[in-house]
């Protein structure tokens, strides 16, 4: 056995989500080295598998006014320093008939006193602008909500901070801690492909690992209480609403509706887990979600449903009985010191809309014990556009294909317009970084796959493209398309029915009928 | 055949996928009068192969290199599978039948035999068939064998590699090199479509041209293997033309949708339908199907973009397949068959249908739905009495059968047909005539 | 009326009639419509013209001519087949009208040929007289409300030769009952006959005839009012029988002439100081000589065109004329349409011109604009909006043929509407398949994002392009690319070199993404051939080829919107 590969670095970040890329652009702008260590890809745990929601807070002013005012502020920053991420929708907040009309009535104080901008709105003027709202409305206001495309936030943020020096390690597991006294000396990683461990030696360990955070915490000797809860969301067919569409009621299930550019994203559910592994949605939670929303929102009761996912939040304490829900959702930083450790720290919990601040709290720790004295300069920095960042916007793609393409430019998504331009930028940026590129990854920092067909088609093309440019080689292709659709159709399962159904049911007369992909010695004749 | 206009048909069968088109087909041959109502739509899914039956059981994804043995282990395992309850003389009757109607119709296959065959996807996997259309059974050979061999693409056929399918399989087929062509005339193209090199293939100097850039890259290639655009409605004449130029055996891969072979193959029925004086209405749907005791028939009631129709048939044959062909309809809480109404076998709830690996080995459980038939291939209602005495249900509609993982498509398609068509003409000998 | 004056008056009128005549006839040989006007010269056009007539009435079809003359010029087959209100309308009118000039108005030329013992007070003639009056009322009444009902949710063009006819007709009608009223009631007129015919004009010698006359002729004495007593009656009959049964009748009869005389009685002092018979015979006449000079010029003139029309129709296919023949027909349709409307109520891109509010696609008032375009009126500076409307409104045309196949006068709309379409191309306004290629369709998304939605208010999407609107109508979508691969369009363009920018599944793909805007200016919108195929080759029976033609219409409105957007600018 090989002796580990030593890496060194001044700050190593356990956790390619949301937090851990705003923590690595935070220390990156301060001059701080740091490496990301991700053990799947960038936004892999609830980083990807949210709304979407740039929250202006008045979900919140009821039960927890210092989130409320939290969001508030962090949105603002963000629909700012990150304008490319953030569509600015606005939002509604609907009650319809049978909500509880006194949280309906008290709502504009709450929204007021938490500084949350909103504007009742007339029934009628509701209905204009939002043909899909139920005819049962009985109050609407509209507050500053948007969405945000939490991929692009992620990969700009890691892709400035690598620009600045930090580095990236996906498909990089935590394998042990190298514990001398009070520090940690070193932490043991695994690459996947690979067998050879590396060895990291920082001066600053941070756990932002997500809902992994507890594991994290365990492995390294100081354990933390953490319960996990599951959502689950829908994605639909085409977008029904151009605003965030929320439930004015205490919140509950399937409260949102959010604009997803081109879709619409419908959800969610909150149920407590206790294991982290084998997560997806469940046709109880379709059901649940489409019944409930579509009192909100009666077209959803009858709309084609394209995927659906779910994720796990990291919620920090426990929770007795069933309703994760009453745990808090505002996030937690653990700096150890009273467990025995000097140089790790915990990050986690929160809100997607708070993942700056979480970053900068944590930064602020992380420089405090390094001894560096410069300010955080999130805040105000703008965020820079990355060329291959951008292809997850949805739309995006086809607008930008139709602008002008080259003359033997084609697409090799046909439901999102994706073109092989696209991809090869993708793919240039993923070889920079030294990473054999698979068509997971594309499809992370794209659309492909995302769109009706939900991969059945290109899949096989974009495979077929990667052979040309010898970006895959021998039998990987199928071994690829295998696991792109099988990715796919864990958001698929549950929502089968009505015409997604008969897509999923041609992708298998392709997959399987044809190609035998399901057989086990598929590409081997006998 | 004889039938005034405004009589009741013989047969109405509704749909017109392979189970469709083959019990018109063979409707015609016994010398009823037959109206077929919808498109072929899934026939444009359709590689060109016919399969009979090449995996079971579908949880251990075993081959078989006989489908006439497998289908008397399936007799025995699986004894409600619709292709256990029609015996084998039948099914060799059935394709005989089928594939002869097709070669009359220009579409030539290769003897149909005993054995399934294998053959390259354009994907690279291993595919086995039974019935391979005579352009690409030259790929069975060679595959086989494993000669050197050439494998072609064009740049802008984009589901289309040469070069996957030579790397997949590099390791069991040395010699097996790939080359990308530029299509002549469509070298400023970004994007092609299988429809249009074939139509294009059709034309003498589109064809000299491509073979012109196909020759010299043969080298000591002893097969050549190029998706399967070789020509639409002259395609014998194609690939003739091809194999006499090149002098060497060429095989046609099928492809992705919208596939070649599948175009072909509607045409080549429809052809054969309309020679057999079939009458058809495309692009219409049975809005209402009720059923006239007193007169015997039944009464359909179609519909489409330029307005209404009724007729009334004798007998009718639902071959309306499943969810893509719309002949069953999954809402969530309950698949539904779209015509009628008749209980559909299904799992107790929408948890149970799918598994959650896509290629869980073993299926899917919704797929196995479908209506259940008696032994005279009739579908029952609820208390188990066919939902009437000459409604019958052909294809994939039909419960208890996976034919995605079982590999049996076709098969199932042809083979209940030919079935259910002999019930039909015996129960047709019963009526007395409008 | 002195007989020099009517005399004058009407020998002038002739020849009025006569220049105004030659004039519109020859502009038949002048006005040019379509490219192919450009180069017969007027004189080459009439001698076309007349060889065609010498040659077709030479031929075996002079026959078939006949039997045209009688079904479709007389008896009107074609307005029968269109409107049966309106043709009765017509049938009463032109009886009544040609009645009423046989008899009346040149009763002293033939009144007494053709109809025995006439005699203007004489009955059955006092009733026939005023009834071929009312029949005229009652069939033009008739005609314009079948017009009003056959309404298309437009008004109808302005119609001066229209109006101005109906108004001379109705001057024509209504001071001829007046003046047979005023002259039923007149005193004087009946001293005036007492004298010449009883000898004498004394009131009181005449007492018991003007008793009579009074409560059974209605003449209006100022001293005899009220019922007189029968001994008066009785011997005012006997007068009456020597002096003037002979030639009246009474006048009941006249069943209009009559009441109006009754109703005009107590006036009739002051009318008959204000010479009212005198000058109402006046308007009377010249009224009818204002209509004959100037008949060339109102809508009687399609007494003379609008038959020739329908024999030039009955003659033949337009291909068999000599092609300047074919050129004059056209200069003929714009005299010959009476605006009745029956074309617009068949055409098929009628509920169009309502959404997109461009009365400018029907075909009455295309042929009006044709008319502007051919006298030089359209394609003027100040009338850019104008022209736009009207260039769209010729390029929505689905040419499928009904005005043509419904026109009641045998207009060849479809060959006008294809000759105007090529002049308004060459003075710069092409198809809208054409202006929009002049920009790729992104830069006419980006143009339209600048128009505020509310342009559109008036005219929904749901309305316009109800199944581009609505996601069901392609949400069932399985990327299957067979309407691409069974598309010639793309088959043609991406063999041909220059492709379509975008394919019948990208279209769809492009509404399932909301991104409609980018699909309006593009070439595959504008290229699909309508060929069906995708359409009818569809597995899922997405209305590909239908939702293509919608995108076309909405495009035409949206990006029409965006270059008068620019033209303002």
């Amino acid at each position: 056995m090989n002796p580990p590969v030593l890496i060194q670095t001044q700050v190593l970040i356990i956790g390619g989500g949301v937090t851990g890329t705003a923590l690595a652009r935070d220390l990156a702008l301060r001059g701080v080295d740091c490496i990301v260590v991700e053990k799947d890809d960038i936004n892999a745990g609830a980083s990807g598998r949210n709304h979407g929601l740039l929250h202006s807070g008045a979900r919140y002013v009821a039960r927890d006014r210092a989130a409320a005012i939290e969001c508030r502020a962090e949105g603002a920053i963000l629909k700012r320093t990150a304008a490319q991420a953030v569509q600015d929708t606005g939002g509604y907040f609907v009650a319809v008939q049978g909500d509880d009309e006194r949280y309906v009535a008290d709502f504009p104080a709450l929204c007021g006193q938490a500084g949350i901008s909103v504007r009742p709105v007339q029934l009628a003027e509701a209905h204009a602008q939002e043909p899909a709202l139920s005819p049962r409305a009985i109050a609407v206001y509209e507050v500053p909500d948007a969405s945000i495309d939490p991929f692009r936030l992620s990969l700009e943020s890691m892709a400035q901070a690598q620009s600045l020096g930090a580095r990236l390690l996906r498909h990089t597991r935590v394998s042990g801690f190298e514990r001398e006294g009070r520090r940690i000396r070193a932490v043991h990683v695994r690459p996947r492909a690979d067998a050879q461990e590396l060895r990291i030696e920082a001066a600053q360990i941070v756990n932002a690992a997500g809902a992994w955070a507890r594991e994290l915490a365990l492995l390294a000797g100081a354990p933390i209480e953490m319960t996990y809860s599951k959502g689950t969301l829908l994605v639909t067919h085409g977008r029904l609403a151009c605003r965030v569409i929320n439930r004015l009621r205490p919140p509950s299930n399937a409260d949102i509706m959010m604009p997803g550019g081109t879709v619409s994203i419908v959800g969610t559910t909150s149920t407590r887990v206790d294991a982290l592994e084998d997560i997806h949605p469940t046709t109880a939670d379709a059901d649940l979600i489409v019944g409930e929303a579509a009192r909100m929102l009666p077209a959803l009761a009858s709309a084609r449903y394209i995927r659906a996912y779910a994720g796990v939040r990291p919620l920090v304490g426990s929770a007795d009985g069933a309703d994760a829900r009453a745990v808090s959702r505002g996030y937690a930083l653990f700096e150890h010191e009273d467990q025995g450790l000097d140089n790790f720290t915990t990050i986690t919990g929160g809100k997607l809309t708070t993942c700056r601040l979480m970053a900068e709290r944590a930064a602020d720790l992380v420089c405090r014990r390094l001894g560096v004295s410069r300010p955080c300069m999130t805040a105000t920095s703008f965020l820079p556009e990355a060329a291959e960042c951008a292809w997850t916007e949805p739309g995006r793609t086809p607008r930008a294909w139709m602008r002008s393409h080259g003359a033997d430019d084609m697409l090799l998504c046909e439901c999102e317009l994706v073109s092989a331009s696209v991809v090869d930028t993708i793919l240039a940026a993923l070889r920079a970084n030294g990473d054999t590129p698979t068509l997971t990854d594309i499809g992370l920092r794209s659309r492909i796959g995302k769109g009706a067909c939900q991969g059945a088609f290109c899949a096989v093309r974009t495979a077929a493209h990667l052979y040309q440019h010898g970006d895959f080689r021998s039998s990987r292709g199928v071994a690829e398309i295998l696991d792109f659709l099988r990715e796919r159709w864990r958001g698929q399962h549950a929502i089968l029915w009505g015409e997604q159904l008969a897509q999923a049911e041609l992708m298998e007369a392709l997959h399987c009928g044809l190609f035998g992909e399901e057989l086990r010695d598929a590409g081997v004749p006998r | 055949m004889m039938r005034a206009r405004g009589d009741a048909y013989d047969v109405a069968v509704i749909g017109a996928g392979m189970a469709g088109m083959a019990a018109a087909l063979f409707a015609a041959e016994q010398g009823l009068s037959c109206i077929q109502i919808g498109n072929g739509g899934s026939l444009l899914f359709a590689s060109g192969l016919l399969d009979l039956l090449a995996v079971h059981p579908v949880a251990e994804g075993r081959r078989w290199q006989s489908p006439y043995e497998a289908l008397a282990a399936l007799a025995v395992d699986e004894p409600g599978h619709p292709l256990a309850r029609v015996d084998s003389a039948s099914i060799r009757a059935a394709f005989e039948c089928f594939v002869s109607a097709l070669g009359a119709a220009g579409l030539t296959y290769a003897p149909l035999g005993e054995r399934n065959r294998q053959l390259l996807t354009s994907i690279g996997t291993i595919k086995t068939s039974f019935g391979v259309p005579a352009a690409m059974v030259a790929g069975v050979d060679a595959l086989a064998a494993r000669p050197p061999c050439l494998l072609v693409d064009f740049r802008g056929l984009r589901e289309f590699s040469a070069a996957q399918i030579a790397a997949t399989l590099a390791g069991h087929w040395r010699g097996l090199r790939h080359q990308r062509l530029e299509f002549p005339g469509y070298e400023a193209a970004a994007e092609l479509y299988s429809a249009h090199l074939a139509r294009a293939l059709e034309s003498g100097e589109t064809r000299r041209r491509t073979i012109a850039l196909v020759k010299p890259l043969l080298g000591d290639a002893r097969a050549l293997g190029i998706p399967a655009v070789l020509g639409l409605a002259r395609a014998s004449a194609v690939h003739a033309a091809f194999e006499a130029e090149l002098g060497v055996p060429v095989f046609e891969i099928p492809t992705m949708p919208t596939s070649v072979p599948g175009l072909r193959l509607l045409g080549a029925l429809e052809s054969a339908l309309g020679k057999r004086g079939v009458h058809r209405r495309q692009q219409a749907s049975v809005h209402a199907l009720a059923f006239d005791a007193h007169a015997g028939t039944a009464e359909l009631e179609l519909g489409s973009v330029s307005g209404c129709e009724h007729l009334s048939a004798r007998a009718v044959v639902l071959a309306t397949g499943r969810f893509t062909g719309r002949g069953l309809r999954a809402e969530r809480d309950a698949v539904r068959e779209s015509i009628l109404g008749i209980p559909v076998q299904q799992p107790d709830s929408r948890a149970a249908w799918h598994q959650r690996d896509f290629l869980d080995p073993a299926g899917h459980a919704l797929n196995r739905a479908g209506l259940s038939v008696d032994a005279d291939w009739r579908p029952l209602d609820a208390g188990g009495k066919p939902v009437w005495p000459r409604l019958f249900a052909v294809g994939s509609i039909l419960a208890q059968q996976d034919w995605m993982r079982a590999k049996c498509g076709s098969g199932l398609a042809i083979a209940t047909a030919w079935a259910a068509m002999g019930k039909v003409r015996t129960a047709l000998r019963g009526t007395v005539p409008a | 009326m002195p007989a020099a004056l009517f005399q004058t008056a009407l020998y002038a009128s002739l020849v009025l009639c006569a220049l105004g005549l030659v004039w519109r006839i020859s502009a038949w040989f002048r006005v040019r419509i379509g490219p192919d006007a450009q180069a017969p010269t007027p004189y080459q056009r009439a001698a076309a013209a007349c060889r065609g007539s010498v040659s077709v009435l030479c031929s075996r079809r002079a026959l078939h001519l006949l039997g045209v003359f009688f079904l479709d010029v007389l008896l009107l087959r074609r307005l029968f087949a269109s409107g049966k209100l309106r043709w009765f309308g017509h049938l009463l009118a032109v009886l009544g009208f040609a009645l009423l000039l046989l008899m009346h108005a040149l009763a002293p030329l033939l009144g007494a040929k053709l109809f025995q013992d006439y005699q203007a007070t004489l009955d059955p003639y006092l009733f026939l007289r005023d009834l071929f009056g009312v029949m005229i009322l009652l069939g033009v009444a008739l005609m314009l409300l079948g017009r009003s009902r056959a309404r298309t949710g437009f008004a109808a063009p302005r119609d001066p030769a229209g109006a101005s006819f109906i108004a001379l007709l109705a001057i024509v009608l209504v001071t001829g009952f007046l003046l047979e009223a005023d002259k039923i009631a007149s005193a004087r007129a009946f001293y005036r006959m007492a004298e010449q015919y009883a000898g004498t004009a004394d009131p009181a010698r005449l007492k018991p005839l003007r008793a009579l006359w009074a409560s059974e002729f209605g003449v209006a004495f100022e001293d005899l009012k009220g019922p007189q007593t029968p001994d008066l009656l009785a011997q005012g009959r006997e007068l009456h029988d020597k002096a003037c049964a002979a030639c009246h009748s009474k006048p009941a009869s006249a069943f209009v002439a009559y009441p109006l005389a009754r109703a005009l009685a107590p006036a009739m002092a002051g009318l008959e100081q204000g010479q009212a018979d005198v000058w109402l015979l006046y308007l009377h006449v010249f009224a009818c000589f204002v209509g004959l000079a100037s008949l060339p010029f109102t809508r009687f003139f399609h007494v003379l065109a609008s038959p020739l029309s329908l024999l030039l129709s009955g003659a033949g296919s337009a291909g068999e004329f000599f092609p300047a023949g074919r050129v004059s027909r056209r200069a003929l349709a714009l005299d010959a349409c009476v605006r009745c409307g029956i074309c617009d109520a068949r055409c098929s891109v009628a509920p169009l011109a309502r959404y997109l509010g461009n009365p400018l696609l029907l075909p009455s008032h295309k042929l009006l604009a044709t008319t502007a375009l051919a006298g030089g009126r359209l394609l003027r500076s100040g009338r850019e909006a104008e022209t736009v409307r009207a260039a769209d409104g010729a390029f929505l045309c689905t040419d499928c043929g009904r005005c043509t196949s419904h026109c009641p006068v045998g207009l060849d709309l479809e060959d006008l509407w294809e000759a105007g379409r090529a002049d308004l191309a060459a003075a710069g306004l092409p198809r809208p398949a054409q202006w929009v290629q002049a920009r790729p369709a992104f830069e006419w998304a980006e143009l339209l994002e600048q128009i505020p939605g509310k342009a559109f208010a008036a005219a929904p999407l749901a309305a316009c392009a109800p199944l581009a609107a609505d996601s069901g109508s392609f949400s069932r979508c399985v990327q299957c690319q067979t309407c691409t691969n069974v598309c010639p369009v793309v088959a043609h363009g991406n063999g041909a070199g220059h492709g379509v920018d975008l394919t019948p599944q990208k279209v769809m793909n492009l509404l399932r993404l909301g991104l409609r805007d980018l699909t309006l200016g593009s070439r595959m919108v504008w290229d699909c051939a309508g060929c069906y195929q995708c359409q009818q080759s569809c597995p899922e029976g997405i209305r590909v080829a239908d939702i293509m033609y919608e995108l076309r219409a909405l495009s035409v409105q949206r990006l029409g919107a965006v270059r008068s957007h620019g033209a303002q600018a």
